[in-house]
């Protein structure tokens, strides 16, 4: 049996190897055409005219899941110490019911609530609401399952003896969670972020729907702006060949960028 | 005052993840309701999918769906049984696993457009959208397999090697059955995960709206219709409301299967 299933197991091993191994292949001609320096340096992203400056796109990618963590670290995180600390049996099976299809939704219906409801807010108090603003909602929306069922888990995974004593000792359930709970799931919730993180930067067609997609430096929450995702899928259709290396230049920096957030976490 | 702060505070943020559940469903089913019947789910889509229905997009769904999984499948196994029963160089597939994770579906889509649709010639089609969501959920079904292969109790290990079982035999008829309400289970997330794919599947299968022929055909997903419905086509916004209501049920019947599935499947063999 196990020398029907090495050469499987191995397989596993070389996917994600072959996938940057892959990439970056791809990406090479650009790399070696246009220079790694170009696409700091070059200022603007427009490659019909030879600039290929991604700073824009990389700064929308970086300040959208910021933000969006930023804003949806203390819900989560509430949520997990209600399930745990507050909330009736009963209660806690509905509000994690409702956290299990929220983080099953797919991301482009969650982009199509944001584009409806959203979008239009922001736009009668600063048009054009496809914006910055927009897209951490819409992003902060859709890591916060994430979030509130990690941190859920990583409560249930601190041992039992230690919150079981602060119960005994009477402490309300604010004491039990800022000074037994918090630091003792501390590691875990660290890990739960990093995921959050990693699924934040990667995220496509919702942000699509609601950024605006003109490449623009991220400067107010009420610009419209572009991703490195949202401008792999606009663009990779009908990309050229310099143009396309130059697309998977920006998927290798993704790529990078989140092998490093999850292999990071693991420690 | 301060323990009564903790409580509503808490609360407040639980209320809300119900009502932004509550919300969302609502509005699709505000926009979308009335134009679900079963004549749009059958009918092909007109007018750039203005009129007409999704049928096409459900063909083509269901196409790449079960490509992925067929081939996922096995593989995930394998893996999962690797790594819980053989295990060399776990440390490396383990994190081999964790980084596929964490990959972004629009990188699998890149791969999956290069080696798919181009490298192996497949052009946009059901299959190069299917072998690309198959790596995409390999993840999670080796993970959640492995966990499975876990919870089986030692004991079965050590009676069969007590009988003198040869390995294989006991994978086969004894830890293979234990574990699989567990692989159910993952089976069912992962159908979850493919049907709520977009990104990749626009690199992969395409974005035509015609009846696929086959496999080799290409193929809207129904993901990616609610997309381009809402952003690419001028007063499709009800539509892309219906087509999400559908594929929100379609999913969230599978994540209640999910937490189902093992107690289910337990009834069913005992």
């Amino acid at each position: 049996m196990a020398w029907a299933l090495a050469p499987l197991a191995l397989l596993g091993v070389c996917l994600p190897l072959g996938i940057g191994v892959f990439v970056a292949r791809s990406a090479w001609p650009a790399l070696a055409e246009i220079g790694p320096l170009a696409f700091v340096t070059s200022g603007a992203w427009s490659p019909t005219s030879g600039r290929w400056g991604m700073g824009a796109m990389v700064a929308g990618t970086v300040v959208a899941s910021a933000g969006a963590l930023l804003l949806a670290a203390p819900v989560g995180l509430g949520v997990a110490l209600h399930l745990r600390l507050v909330a009736g049996r009963r209660e806690a099976a509905v509000v994690r019911g409702a956290l299990g299809v929220l983080a099953g939704l797919p991301s482009v219906v969650v982009g199509l609530a944001a584009l409806l409801v959203v979008v239009p807010a922001i736009r009668s108090v600063a048009p054009p609401g496809l914006s910055v603003l927009a897209a951490v909602i819409t992003l902060a929306a859709m890591v916060l399952p994430t979030l509130a069922i990690g941190a859920d888990a990583a409560f249930a995974q601190v041992d039992r003896g230690p919150v079981a004593a602060a119960h005994a000792l009477g402490l309300a359930p604010v004491d039990v969670a800022r000074g037994v709970l918090l630091p003792l799931a501390a590691p875990g919730l660290r890990a739960v972020g990093v995921v959050a993180l990693a699924r934040a930067l990667g995220e496509t067609m919702a942000l699509l729907m609601v950024a605006g997609n003109t490449v623009a430096w991220p400067t107010s929450p009420f610009v419209s702006f572009r991703t490195l995702t949202g401008g792999l899928a606009m663009e990779m259709a009908y990309a050229g060949s310099l143009h396309r290396a130059a697309l998977f230049v920006a998927g290798l920096l993704l790529l990078g960028l989140v092998s490093a957030v999850a292999l990071g976490a693991r420690r | 005052m301060r323990h009564r702060l903790f409580a509503v505070a808490t609360r407040a943020c639980a209320v809300g993840i119900v009502a932004m559940l509550v919300g969302i469903v609502g509005l699709l089913a505000r926009d979308g309701l009335a134009e679900v019947d079963l004549a749009f789910l059958a009918e092909a889509p007109r007018e750039a999918g203005r009129a007409g229905g999704i049928g096409s997009l459900v063909v083509a769904t269901i196409g790449v769906l079960a490509i992925g999984i067929g081939v996922a499948t096995p593989l995930g196994l394998a893996c999962a049984v690797w790594l819980a029963e053989y295990g060399g160089g776990r440390w490396a597939l383990r994190s081999a696993l964790d980084v596929l994770a964490a990959v972004p579906s629009i990188v699998y889509g890149l791969v999956g457009m290069a080696v798919f649709c181009e490298g192996l010639g497949l052009g946009w089609s059901l299959w190069s959208g299917g072998l690309t969501v198959a790596v995409m959920i390999l993840p999670l079904l080796v993970r959640l397999g492995e966990e499975g292969l876990r919870a089986v109790p030692d004991s079965l290990r050590t009676a069969g090697a007590a009988l003198g079982l040869p390995r294989w035999r006991l994978l086969l008829k004894v830890l293979l059955p234990e574990a699989a309400p567990a692989f159910a289970a993952a089976l069912v997330l992962a159908t979850g995960r493919v049907l709520a794919e977009s990104a990749a599947l626009l690199l992969t299968a395409g974005s035509s709206l015609r009846m696929p022929d086959g496999p080799g055909s290409p193929g809207r997903v129904l993901a990616l219709h609610v997309y381009t419905m809402a952003v690419d086509v001028p007063g499709g916004s009800a539509r892309a409301a219906a087509t999400g209501l559908v594929l929100v049920a379609v999913i969230a019947a599978c994540s209640a299967l999910a937490t189902r599935a093992p107690a289910l499947l337990l009834r069913v063999r005992a």
